[in-house]
């Protein structure tokens, strides 16, 4: 057996580590093909959210209960250009995703629907449903008003658990008005079931 | 000693392993968990496990990206144990951790998508071979389904007798909710105060693997 040199375990050793499959390495883009560079680029985002929710979750926490002192602060920062809605959703996003629950085959704007705290009762299942999987936003909006009308039917009517969650979705649907409006949408509501009877 | 958890694909339970092992080890050892993955779970088990839990046995914790074999190498002489959680995948971290590792880990589940790296994964450990001759490679089974109907685990077990660079260790760590409950808190499943049969099962299996790694020392 020919006895290797060290100069020749060095240009061994370079060469090992060179040939890192170029499907999951950013060493040598121009390797990739269009596809690869796309799933590069959903790679780096995903993690680059994760990275930024993370961030700012540990941020937030420094101001704890007071919104008005860590939105005083962030009107100070850079990331104040970063909109308020965006922002949440990063901390949603760094919230649900992690060791136990890694984001692949998940695209960003559906991971967003899953950590959004609005779906938060069913997101677990629905995680568990499109990991690894190719599912559009669009299925799983659909996904989650299905396990959401599910979970509201063929139960009693006594059930407060049931009964609350009912008020939320209703809460939430009606939150963008101010409360003269809500009351009237509510009222209108009333009325209508009224006159079905 | 390095030891290196390896895989191509994320969701083997690396970090799960690598941080179970780490807090076996530090019951009696030094040791030193080193996150190479730039989704830093290692390290938030780490941060957990000190705020949480600061008088169980420490497990110190570093990051360490790309190139890492210099910074091991010097490492080494430090501690007693290393043990590196690499990225899920094929990567620079894997590979120069590969270089200087005294034992690497392959954790796979029992699915057809986690075999499949295996071909791949058995190149690259030959071709490290021939610079880390005395490496000691071992494949593992996670996230195995305690449904004794399941019969997976087994037919992974026939997959992997195709690969004699990656014997594979008798031990197989089952998917158990008590692994991912430990995780969050920065505790191993041997430390856990919960009884339940889970609890103990999940124990039994980190120590059985550090016994067939370390033949019980």
């Amino acid at each position: 057996m020919a006895i290797k040199r060290s100069k020749d375990v060095e240009a061994l050793k370079q060469q090992f580590i060179n040939n890192v499959d170029v499907d999951t390495s950013l060493n040598n883009l121009t390797k990739l093909s269009n596809d690869q560079l796309v799933d590069q680029f959903v790679s780096i985002s995903q993690q680059a959210a994760l990275f930024q929710g993370r961030i700012l979750s540990e941020l937030r926490t420094r101001f704890g209960n007071d919104d008005r002192k860590f939105g005083e602060y962030i009107s100070t920062t850079i990331l104040s250009d970063i909109p308020s809605h965006t922002r949440t959703r990063l901390i949603n996003l760094a919230f649900f995703f992690n060791a136990d629950r890694p984001m692949n085959g998940i695209s960003l704007s559906v991971a967003y629907e899953i950590s959004a705290p609005k779906n938060s009762s069913n997101a677990i299942d629905i995680y568990s449903k499109v990991v690894g999987k190719k599912f559009s936003v669009v299925d799983v909006r659909n996904m989650f008003k299905k396990s959401e009308s599910n979970s509201f039917s063929g139960k009693g009517k006594s059930d407060v658990d049931v009964r609350n969650g009912v008020k939320k979705k209703i809460a939430s649907l009606i939150s963008g008005f101010d409360n003269k409006e809500k009351i009237g949408i509510l009222k209108e509501l009333i009325n209508e079931i009224k006159e079905a009877q | 000693m390095i030891i290196l958890i390896a895989s191509q694909k994320g969701g083997a339970g690396k970090t799960t392993i690598a941080t179970n092992l780490a807090a076996k080890i530090a019951t009696n050892y030094d040791v030193l968990l080193l996150d190479a993955d730039r989704q830093p779970s290692a390290t938030e088990w780490c941060v957990e496990r000190k705020s949480n839990y600061p008088d169980r046995p420490r497990v110190h914790c570093v990051q360490r990206y790309d190139d890492i074999e210099d910074t091991l190498d010097d490492l080494k002489d430090r501690y007693a144990y290393i043990v590196v959680d690499s990225p899920g995948r094929d990567s620079i971290e894997m590979r120069t951790a590969m270089l200087v590792a005294d034992i690497v880990i392959i954790p796979a589940r029992p699915s057809q998508t986690d075999l499949n790296t295996i071909p791949a994964v058995s190149r690259i450990i030959n071709q490290s071979k021939k610079i880390n001759p005395s490496v000691k490679i071992f494949g593992l089974l996670t996230m195995a389904s305690t449904n004794s109907q399941v019969k997976e685990a087994k037919e992974a077990a026939e997959f992997f007798s195709d690969f004699p660079s990656i014997p594979l260790l008798d031990v197989v760590i089952s998917d158990r909710k008590i692994y991912r409950d430990n995780m969050s808190e920065g505790l191993s499943v041997i430390e856990t105060g919960n009884l339940s049969g889970s609890a103990t099962k999940a124990k039994e299996e980190i120590e059985s693997l550090y016994k067939e790694i370390f033949g019980g020392n």
